[in-house]
């Protein structure tokens, strides 16, 4: 599904305010100019970049229920409101003051949720993410350990294993061959990898399958 | 007419269900609501409904719920509604009807999280607690095909005197199918659910053992668990379990889950039989501003007024003693049962 332009402001906030929050600054070890005030700002300018400074301090209050909401809503207004002056002063078109502050509050909200207490019910990101192929076969080896446990259907057993090994093929691939897999799923239902025309070397797929045999200790 | 903000909302697209699960906690499952009639499903009705939800209401997740929401002939038109509203989207299904066709197709349009139920790694007591048969192969297929499809999938685990043993394995199970969370609710009867109170209960030993192995399996594996019932902190200290989470009931808060039914009544959560308002004769943020849901949200067992954890804790889930013991001020019965062993 292709990204609106919503999606992709709000996403450019996420990434700026994820570098923001880790106080991550651009000048440890290449030289750079001081940081620019556009000409003929003031005030403004400053308030507008507070705002996205002090993302952590709306972390920090969005541990606590009341006070992170408290804060998203505080935060996003006074970005709008700097903006609006700016826009006022004619150093901002609206238009361009409309998509700061969708990126903006994508970050804002990115911040508060990722700090935010759960709630009752309701399941909250992050999920999990397996980080390398010794996760993949953590999985693969509980599998066989629960198929027979369980008596858990062998066609089943059979689409969840496949599905594992398929997860180790693609951590092999390149992210050119990735993107090419995931242009395809996007078109119709996901395809087997021989149907792609991908190049994948025979010698890729068999370090996969023996990675996989290393791991659950079958070689 | 004013927009609020919502994180989530719950949508129960339909009333009908094709298990008998004796922990039902949905409402009209209970007996005392044989008889009352069901909110009109009619395909189109539903789009409208969120369409003019969605013209007062900023969200970033929307929720389908039931009932059984595959059950719905226009479930995939409604999904990809939401998608073109760039909403994120959870399917909460029983898995029976998630056919490997129906699951790329869903994935397609725009679901973004399924949440089924696992409730043990063994057949017959994944079957019984369902009330029917093939409910536990089904839910492995479903699993299987939403990874196949590069879907995301995590699982419940509802907490019973009968499953409660098989805690473990099941989130070895889950995980080894690839599921992305787990939901470690803890049983919290409502509808017909109510009905089994006596035999499916936990004991409180019993819940701090299922936690204790909840908190291994997280270490373990990685796997984000959620104890997504409210847990007394009088009765378990959580902070025992740093691997888990949990939390408390959110409702009348900006992150509260409210639920909407397909005829446009507003709840405060899915729990609850209260009906806060209509969509279609108030707007959601007068129905937010009511005194129903400030009535909701004061209730409060008056056993917790000494509790420091009064406010946060709210005595559990309020819903439960709401639809148990017809009162939203009565003591929910986990904590009922064990009210004996709570610090003060």
């Amino acid at each position: 599904m292709p990204m609106t332009r919503r999606e992709f402001l709000s996403a450019i906030g996420v990434a700026l305010a994820s570098l923001l929050t880790s106080r991550c600054l651009p000048s440890c070890y290449t030289p750079v100019p001081p940081a620019m005030t556009p000409t003929g700002q003031g005030d403004d300018w400053d308030r507008l970049r507070r705002c996205w400074w002090d993302l952590d301090l709306l972390a920090r209050d969005a541990r606590d229920l009341e006070k992170g909401q408290q804060a998203l809503q505080k935060f996003t207004a006074e970005h709008r409101a700097a903006l609006d002056a700016l826009v006022a002063a004619g150093q901002v078109s609206p238009e361009v003051a409309d998509d700061l502050q969708v990126a903006f509050e994508g970050a804002a909200y990115h911040v508060w949720r990722a700090n935010a207490p759960i709630t009752c019910y309701i399941i909250a990101p992050p999920l999990y993410e397996f980080q390398s192929n010794v996760d993949l076969a953590q999985q693969a080896e509980l599998l066989e350990e629960m198929a027979k446990k369980g008596a858990l259907d062998p066609d089943t057993v059979a689409r969840a294993r496949a599905a594992i090994e398929r997860d180790i093929a693609w951590r092999s691939l390149t992210a050119e061959e990735q993107e090419a897999i995931l242009e395809a799923a996007q078109q119709a239902k996901y395809p087997p990898l021989e149907e792609l025309g991908l190049e994948i070397p025979a010698s890729a797929r068999e370090a996969a399958r023996i990675l996989v045999e290393l791991l659950l200790k079958q070689r | 007419m004013g927009r609020v903000f919502l994180p989530t909302l719950i949508v129960e697209v339909t009333r009908a269900c094709n298990h008998v699960c004796r922990y039902c906690y949905n409402f009209w499952t209970h007996p005392d609501a044989a008889g009352t009639p069901n909110p009109p499903e009619r395909p189109g009705d539903l789009r409208s409904l969120l369409a003019h939800v969605l013209e007062q209401v900023d969200c970033t997740h929307i929720t389908l719920t039931g009932g059984e929401p595959l059950l719905r002939d226009d479930l995939h038109e409604v999904v990809s509604f939401l998608a073109s509203h760039h909403l994120r989207i959870n399917l909460i299904t029983n898995g029976h009807l998630l056919t490997e066709a129906r699951v790329a197709d869903l994935i397609r349009r725009g679901v973004t999280l399924f949440e089924l139920p696992l409730l043990s790694f063994r057949r017959e007591v994944h079957d019984a607690l369902c009330g029917t048969r093939g409910a536990f192969d089904a839910v492995l297929s479903a699993l299987a095909d939403i990874r196949t499809y590069r879907g995301q999938a995590v699982i419940a685990f509802v907490a019973t005197r009968q499953n409660i043993a098989d805690l473990y394995d099941t989130l070895k199970l889950a995980f080894a199918f690839g599921a992305r969370g787990v939901m470690l609710n803890r049983f919290n009867p409502g509808g017909r659910g109510a009905v089994y109170l006596e035999e499916l209960l936990p004991t409180l030993e019993q819940m701090t053992e299922a936690l204790e192995m909840a908190e291994a399996a997280a270490k373990e594996f990685g796997l984000p668990i959620f104890c997504s019932i409210p847990i007394q902190p009088c009765l378990i200290d959580l902070a025992h379990y740093p691997h888990l989470t949990s939390g408390f009931c959110a409702a009348g808060s900006e992150r509260a889950y409210y639920t909407l039914d397909t005829a446009g009544n507003v709840r405060p959560c899915n729990h609850t039989p209260t009906v806060l308002g209509n969509i279609w004769q108030e707007t959601f943020e007068e129905i937010m501003a009511s005194e129903r849901l400030a009535e909701f949200v004061a209730a409060r067992p008056a056993f917790c007024d000494p509790c420091e954890w009064r406010d946060e804790c709210q005595g559990g889930c309020k819903a439960a003693a709401q639809v148990c013991y017809g009162d939203l001020r009565a003591e929910e019965p986990f904590l009922r049962a064990n009210r004996h062993c709570a610090r003060r």
